[in-house]
């Protein structure tokens, strides 16, 4: 557990900011830590940027959400969990290889730190008031769709409705609500996915984020959506 | 090779996972099978669902974790479903079902609903140190050990484990009780009461404050506890506490240990602990060209 200072705050959509901290500069996209807000909460955040300085990026929700977007200092333990499987080892010659990314709203956080060049990613939110990080992935050069359920920005209907009738490539990656991603798996789409489940100790032995005797903290967040809603 | 007998039960290593750890979900309990724990202890289950304490409910210290789970659980109605399950895709597996009550007759209730639902053995929950009115607040006492111990036996026929706390004076006096009251068996040790204090905000780390130490911080008072025990009672002792390699569960036997149990020991090497520590015994024995029956209590007679 260690103590780190909010160096700066960025707003990236209603509700939802960005807050900066220096660490976690070895963690994979798609890798958690755990945030503690001492006497009010500790629950798991995304690394949405990774570097000498890093980011999480929060969607209020509720106590703990809130006391961090006015926090000068919290703690945090981790980072958690494996990463997106195009940049571990040998698989990171893929890396500049062209990516599929389809998010759910906040859900956004945990791919950002691998949007690049030429990459396509699908973002649904509620409304244009809930898109995070848009302007950013385009400047890195990323093809962003959007699909919102009001249809206040681009497609209207979720991200799952606003995907064309044949994605081909090898690499889609995916996060979002548990719906969503089976939803995704229904279209045949047996994505690389961040999954979210309720964490607590957050290192892989009290059993509460299992799904399907797959220990989420610990051998997840990421996995095939195969892992969870195939029939085995 | 590693073959041991537990109050008639054959169990193919001495190595069970403890109680709370990966123990909640029926496919979770398929996985510590899998990975080769002869027998699971069930998450400790109470009458009603639990959703235990806030986080923070676990910080690590130097050489072990400090948990205040606070007893989650999803209520002894619900657990029957995650049995079924287990018991229905790994039928032969041993499941001891833990359970923890404020009274006797809830234990007996419990232990009763267990046996009903497979259980192999009950482990009777009297050493939690983090759940107010719960486990080691009712099992600190020798007099209702007994009579939480005698009530159980009397209404259930599948072998009745005691698991003790260490927190405190004697640990045997507890033991002795369990003994009178006709156990089968002695579980030693649930964790050792411990607490974080964070500096920089000066908050206790624990949304509970104070909570179990686990983990090879308490190896030794685990050692210490089952030699007294086997000093003193007649009775099969799981050991539990501080185990994350072959020589730890050697020593525990050593110590007088019939089997052992291993929490903590998963976080440190992940689920391929039950396959490691297997093959580290295996390999402790070849050498020293002695067998598991020959180390049993043996400190003892040295
Ligand atoms: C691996 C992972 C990564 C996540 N990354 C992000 C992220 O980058 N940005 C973001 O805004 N949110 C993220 N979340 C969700 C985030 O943890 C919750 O929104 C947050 O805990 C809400 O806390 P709160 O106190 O504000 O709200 P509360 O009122 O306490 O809770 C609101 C809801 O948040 C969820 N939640 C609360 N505590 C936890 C917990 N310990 N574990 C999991 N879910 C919890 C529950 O669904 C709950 O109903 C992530 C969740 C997981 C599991
Ligand atoms: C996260 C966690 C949860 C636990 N939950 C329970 C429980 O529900 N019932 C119980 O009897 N013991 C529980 N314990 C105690 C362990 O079963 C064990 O006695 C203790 O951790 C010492 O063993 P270890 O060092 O191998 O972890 C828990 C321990 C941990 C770390
Ligand atoms: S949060 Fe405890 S096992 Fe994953």
């Amino acid at each position: 557990m260690r103590r780190v200072k909010v160096i700066e705050r960025r707003k990236e959509a209603k509700d939802t900011e960005s807050i900066y901290f220096e660490g976690c500069s070895e963690a994979l996209p798609g890798q958690f830590i755990m945030v503690w807000l001492p006497g009010i909460d500790e629950f798991p955040m995304s690394l949405s940027r990774i570097g000498r300085i890093s980011s999480i990026t929060a969607l209020k929700k509720g106590a703990g959400t809130e006391a961090l977007m006015s926090a000068d200092e919290f703690s945090i333990r981790g980072p958690f969990g494996n990463g997106f499987s195009l940049c571990r080892g040998k698989e990171k010659d893929k890396e500049k290889e062209k990516k599929i990314l389809i998010a759910g709203g906040i859900g956004m956080a945990s791919l950002l730190p691998m949007v690049a060049r030429d990459d396509t990613v699908f973002l649904g939110a509620k409304s244009k008031d809930y898109l995070p990080f848009v302007d950013e992935m385009r400047a890195r050069g990323a093809d962003v769709r959007i699909a919102t359920d009001d249809g206040s920005c681009g497609f209207k209907g979720s991200v799952i409705e606003s995907l064309p009738e044949h994605l081909c490539s090898e690499r889609i990656y995916a996060c979002g609500p548990m719906e969503m991603l089976r939803s995704l798996y229904e279209h045949g789409i047996d994505a690389e996915a961040s999954l979210e489940s309720y964490m607590k100790c957050a290192i892989g032995i009290c059993d509460s984020c299992t799904i399907n005797g797959f220990v989420v903290c610990r051998e997840g967040p990421v996995v095939k959506l195969d892992r969870i809603f195939g029939s085995r | 090779m590693l073959g041991v007998e537990l109050c008639g039960i054959k169990l193919d290593s001495p190595l069970i996972s403890a109680s709370g750890i990966l123990d909640e979900h029926a496919e979770s309990m398929i996985r510590l099978l899998d990975a080769g724990a002869s027998a699971v202890t069930t998450k400790s289950i109470g009458n009603l669902e639990r959703k235990g304490n806030e986080n923070p409910v676990i910080a690590e210290v130097a050489c072990g974790l400090l948990n205040g789970m606070g007893l989650p659980n999803p209520g002894i109605e619900r657990f029957a479903g995650e049995m079924e399950i287990v018991k229905r895709k790994r039928a032969n597996s041993v499941i001891i079902g833990s359970v923890f009550a404020s009274s006797a007759e809830d234990f007996a209730i419990l232990a009763k609903r267990m046996e009903s639902y497979g259980a192999s053995a009950v482990e009777l929950n009297l050493s939690c140190p983090h759940a107010k009115g719960f486990g080691a607040e009712v099992g600190s006492d020798p007099q209702a050990v007994f009579d939480i111990t005698k009530e159980v036996k009397k209404k259930v026929n599948i072998p009745v484990f005691v698991k003790l706390t260490p927190n405190v004076r004697s640990i045997v006096d507890l033991a002795k009780a369990c003994e009178e009251a006709n156990a089968d068996g002695i579980t030693a040790i649930n964790t050792v009461r411990g607490m974080k204090i964070d500096v920089e905000s000066f908050h206790p780390v624990l949304s509970c404050r104070i909570g179990g130490l686990s983990g090879p911080a308490i190896k030794p008072i685990g050692i210490r506890c089952v030699y007294e025990i086997v000093e003193e009672v007649d009775l099969p002792v799981i050991g539990v506490g501080g185990i994350v390699d072959g020589k730890d569960v050697i020593e525990y036997m050593a110590a007088g240990a019939s089997a052992v149990g291993i929490g903590s020991g998963v976080y440190y090497r992940g689920l391929e602990i039950f396959g490691l520590v297997r093959r580290e015994m295996e390999e402790f024995f070849r050498e020293k060209k002695i067998g598991i029956e020959d180390i049993k209590g043996i400190a003892h007679r040295r």
